[in-house]
């Protein structure tokens, strides 16, 4: 449920149940999963989609990662959700995409622009908030987790305090290999301008 | 601080806001331009030899802006994109996957930055009236619960012999809220509401218009009674400031209307 308070987008399950929400970024979670296996998303052929069970040390709650892989331009995405505090993503990884506008006078305009790739989560009034991790930051480490999406699972489980049991991170595979990670995608999709 | 500085200060901000990005051939600018949804605008830029393409780069039509969805406006929406389109003068054609793209082209490069803009604008039009809901819910909402309300007192007082939203079988195009079918006669309802008065002066309107084309149905001599229910409880009732519709709606219809609180009324003529 969103609502829109001082022209700003509010997630309001993520604000009202704020605690629920730090406790499952921040504590330690287990990815069930050792592989996750990535398969054409059924109602939008543009991406693969796959998932794994995630158990929280503390919160008994259905939590689930969720890995994207765009067929259309060299970008994926990675989040977690969990249905019992919002329907929404709470925390989520995009290597691609558009900048998100962290709205607020007190940080410098030309700071507000955060550009992919990029974390996105929430602020106690809900609002989201994107950022870069230092490894972000840096063009040489954010360029080989743009360029390779088990790189980029590692850094995400990294963040988001996961691993698998053995402290391993879980691998991202393709049912098609020839589909996704190896994929050669001609400019601009061969779309044809006149 | 000098007013220039001022000046100054806001013009390197606005500047160092737009970011680019490379992606093999293709230059992403990622401009100063932000939506509703606090997203900025991308535009793609590639340079051939005999012209410069400048495109959205399908990020409209995937949708990768996240947008809401909200079918319901998608007339109101697309009246926006074709306003934008034309203003703007882009073009649009599709990807092998059969995504659109929105472009303009141009021949020097020194027309870049004017068709940037452009296409810029153009992409923060389209994105911010897909962040828009133009549904009014309240008014949904008043709507659809007097609807109920009305039915279901209806169904109640006349269980078999009352239909709800269907038309004369001879003036399709026109639904009545209800059509009670009694022995040989026909008694249409018609339900008025509204959360402002506009949206409830339009109720009136309609039910004007519909119980005057009902003269041209076949069926207009098996017709007894054309009455509407008024829901006097909701805000848009204002009969001081609606009273010349409603002397109209008093010549149209074979009785006065039933006020919602006095609705048992109806009883006495059906």
């Amino acid at each position: 449920m969103k609502e829109c308070i001082e022209g700003k987008k509010i997630n309001t399950e993520i604000r009202d149940k704020f605690e629920l929400f730090e406790d499952l970024v921040n504590n330690k979670k287990i990815v069930v999963s050792n592989q996750i296996l990535l398969k054409t998303k059924e109602n939008n052929r543009f991406w693969l989609k796959g998932f794994s069970e995630v158990t929280h040390s503390k919160i008994d709650a259905p939590i689930y990662l969720v890995v994207e892989q765009s067929l259309r331009e060299e970008k994926y995405g990675i989040k977690l959700k969990c249905s019992t505090l919002a329907n929404s993503p709470f925390f989520r990884f995009d290597s691609g995409g558009p900048a998100h506008r962290n709205a607020n006078e007190l940080i410098p305009l030309n700071e507000q622009s955060i550009l992919t790739p990029h974390f996105n989560t929430f602020n106690e009034k809900g609002q989201l908030i994107a950022y870069k991790t230092p490894q972000l930051s840096n063009e040489k480490e954010s360029n080989a987790i743009v360029e390779d999406i088990n790189f980029g699972l590692s850094h995400f489980c990294n963040v988001a305090n996961m691993s698998l049991k053995n402290e391993d991170y879980p691998e991202v595979l393709e049912e098609t290999p020839e589909l996704a990670l190896d994929l050669v995608i001609p400019t601009f999709n061969g779309a044809k301008f006149e | 601080m000098e007013l220039t500085d001022i000046y100054l200060m806001i013009k390197k901000s606005f500047c160092e806001l737009t970011s680019f990005k490379i992606h093999k051939e293709v230059l992403e600018v990622i401009t100063a331009f932000s939506t509703l949804n606090n997203k900025f605008i991308s535009v793609f830029i590639k340079v051939e030899s005999n012209r410069i393409i400048v495109t959205d780069n399908g990020w409209i039509d995937s949708n990768t802006y996240e947008t809401p969805s909200f079918d319901e406006s998608e007339e109101v929406i697309s009246k926006i994109q074709l306003n934008y389109s034309l203003t703007y003068g882009i073009k649009s054609t599709y990807d092998n996957y059969g995504v659109a793209y929105y472009y303009k082209t141009c021949d020097l490069v020194e027309s870049i930055p004017s068709i940037v803009f452009d296409v810029a604008n153009f992409i923060v039009g389209v994105v911010n009236s897909n962040c828009i809901q133009f549904k009014d819910e309240k008014e949904e909402k008043e709507r659809e619960t007097f609807r109920k309300e009305a039915s279901d007192f209806l169904r109640i007082k006349y269980l078999t012999d009352v239909k709800f939203r269907k038309p004369l079988d001879d003036l399709k195009n026109i639904k009545f809220n209800a059509i009670i079918n009694r022995g040989s006669n026909l008694f249409l309802i018609t339900y008025i509401t509204g959360s402002t008065p506009s949206y409830f002066e339009n109720d009136l309107r309609k039910t004007i218009v519909n119980f005057e084309i009902v003269d041209k149905s076949k069926y207009r001599n098996i017709i007894k009674e054309r009455i509407c229910i008024i829901n006097n409880k909701s805000e848009g009732y204002q009969p001081e400031r609606s009273f010349v519709i409603l002397n109209l709606l008093a010549e149209k219809s074979t009785r006065e209307p039933i006020k919602w609180t006095e609705k048992e009324k109806i009883l006495d003529y059906i």
